[in-house]
């Protein structure tokens, strides 16, 4: 028997990147790519919204779209490898992309939009909101199971890219004028975004047997087993997670030596 | 949104972009409580505007319509799926080479028949197709099905279980193999959930069927409410 029933479980790229698409998301993509490139053609001043922000907002674009439009999306069952880049893509690519493309914008913090942003930018709703994503989803086990399973297909891909915009708008303070977090304290919440994902993905790297239920006897793609698969998940999130990583202990070494050079203390009053 | 004209200052830019004071930490906490139980609100009301009923499955909404498909029975009889519009059907497809996944989803759907009301029994069938029609022979598919549980098995020709499995989006594919007739067989382990009306209407994975109790009230609601 040479037959794999209804799944092609050796896709190539072209068959992983087939369009299929997912139509909320890509109203949503559209939507966000639509407002992006009609304010940047109506920006009268190019010095503040350059050139190369544009590439990076558009390359994230483009990577949200692949990732959330393609054949892959109905793969993900059969591989924690291919479940673990696309979630990864969504989290840890996608929005720092996104966040770095924004231009600088003027906004108030004490009204509208302004106000909105500053509350979702603030650290702590960032990082519960990310956490509970993360928590309710994948942590099954004493939720309700019924709300996880059947809002999984649906909500959980934009879920992860809001909350991680969130995140990542915290780490890159894009928003200035709405967002009162120094260095310091963006470098602390970056490493506690961090190091649980780094943790998880040494777990899954070196433990000896499958730990994620669903894929205990998974039937794979490309002939893997279902612990070759969870390694390259640990792989995939590892590799994924540095980048966030290197920047949290990049911002605390900048706060350390802003305080080392006297910037933080507090200035003596004027006479 | 506006971006900066560009005439503007930078020490303007600096002044106008100055940050806004931190918040106390129990207000962030208090406003990050509140998020959360937004989100987790929302979620709530999406799941229950798709499905007004909690299922522990995951339910297809809208419910499709089930393949149909013929076959042998276990007893060496010609079986034919399709709706009869009184039998609510469990759906599992397997081997009988398997020694655990496909024996314990057996037990377990048995037990989930034996919590149904006396009444609702008769009109609950577990069906266990073959992916393995070389080897499940009917005597063996019957030995099988009745020794772990209550289940009628169907053997699929093979030329045909191929485009069924398709249409359940099954997958199945040998392991493991160590001679023609020694091999294993790695498949997929959901189990579908069929109304009376011949309507997909929830799957469980097999890490649910354990909880039979909530997989028992699954089949309930959906032998007392099938689609019209």
């Amino acid at each position: 028997m040479t037959a794999s029933g209804g799944i092609n479980l050796n896709p190539g790229l072209l068959d992983l990147l087939t369009f299929r698409p997912d139509w909320p998301m890509l109203v949503a993509l559209l939507l966000v790519g639509g407002v992006y490139f009609w304010q940047y053609a109506a920006a009268h001043n190019r010095n503040w919204w350059p050139a190369w922000k544009v590439a990076l907002f558009s390359l994230g674009l483009l990577l949200w779209f692949l990732t959330t439009q393609s054949q892959s999306n109905s793969l993900t069952g059969q591989s924690m490898a291919l479940y673990m880049a696309r979630l990864m893509m969504l989290a840890e690519v996608v929005p720092p992309l996104l966040v770095l493309g924004l231009p600088q914008i003027r906004l108030d913090s004490r009204r509208g939009l302004g106000q909105l942003l500053g509350l979702l930018l603030d650290p702590w709703v960032a990082l519960a909101v990310w956490a509970a994503v993360i928590i309710f989803w994948n942590i099954p086990a004493g939720f309700n199971a019924s709300v996880v399973t059947n809002s999984a297909a649906q909500l959980l891909p934009a879920l992860y890219l809001i909350s991680s915009l969130m995140v990542w708008g915290v780490i890159l303070r894009p928003l200035p004028g709405v967002q009162p977090a120094h260095v310091g304290s963006r470098g602390w919440f970056g490493l506690l975004a961090a190091v649980p994902m780094m943790t998880v993905a040494a777990i899954w790297l070196y433990t000896p047997r499958v730990l994620y239920t669903p894929y205990v006897s998974a039937l794979c793609l490309w002939n893997l087993s279902p612990l070759q698969n969870q390694q390259y998940a640990g792989w995939i999130m590892m590799v994924a997670g540095l980048p966030s990583l290197f920047l949290a202990f990049g911002q605390l070494m900048l706060w350390l030596i802003k305080l080392a050079d006297g910037d933080s203390l507090p200035k003596p009053p004027r006479s | 949104m506006t971006n900066l004209p560009a005439q503007e200052p930078l020490a303007s830019l600096q002044r106008e972009q100055a940050a806004p004071p931190v918040r106390p930490w129990y207000v962030s906490a208090a406003l990050a409580l509140c998020a959360v139980t937004l989100l987790l609100g929302g979620v709530w009301m999406f799941t229950r505007s798709k499905s007004p009923y909690p299922f522990f499955g995951t339910s297809y909404s809208p419910p499709a319509a089930a393949a149909r498909f013929s076959g042998t029975d276990d007893l060496g009889k010609p079986f034919t799926f399709a709706p009869d519009g009184k039998t609510t059907t469990a759906l599992f497809f397997g081997f009988t080479h398997c020694a655990n996944i496909c024996p314990v989803s057996l037990a377990y759907l048995a037990k989930v028949r034996n919590l149904l009301p006396a009444s609702e029994r008769p009109n609950f069938r577990i069906l266990f197709v073959s992916v393995d029609p070389a080897r499940d022979t009917v005597s063996r598919m019957h030995d099988y099905v009745t020794y772990f549980g209550q289940a009628t098995g169907v053997v699929v020709p093979g030329d045909q279980l191929s485009s069924v499995a398709q249409a359940y989006g099954v997958g199945y594919q040998k392991s493991d193999i160590k001679g023609p007739d020694e091999y294993q067989i790695s498949h997929t382990t959901a189990t579908y959930l069929i109304d009376s009306a011949g309507k997909l209407r929830a799957l469980w994975d097999y890490t649910q069927l354990p909880q039979v109790q909530r997989v028992a009230q699954d089949v309930q609601y959906v032998a007392e409410h099938p689609t019209r």
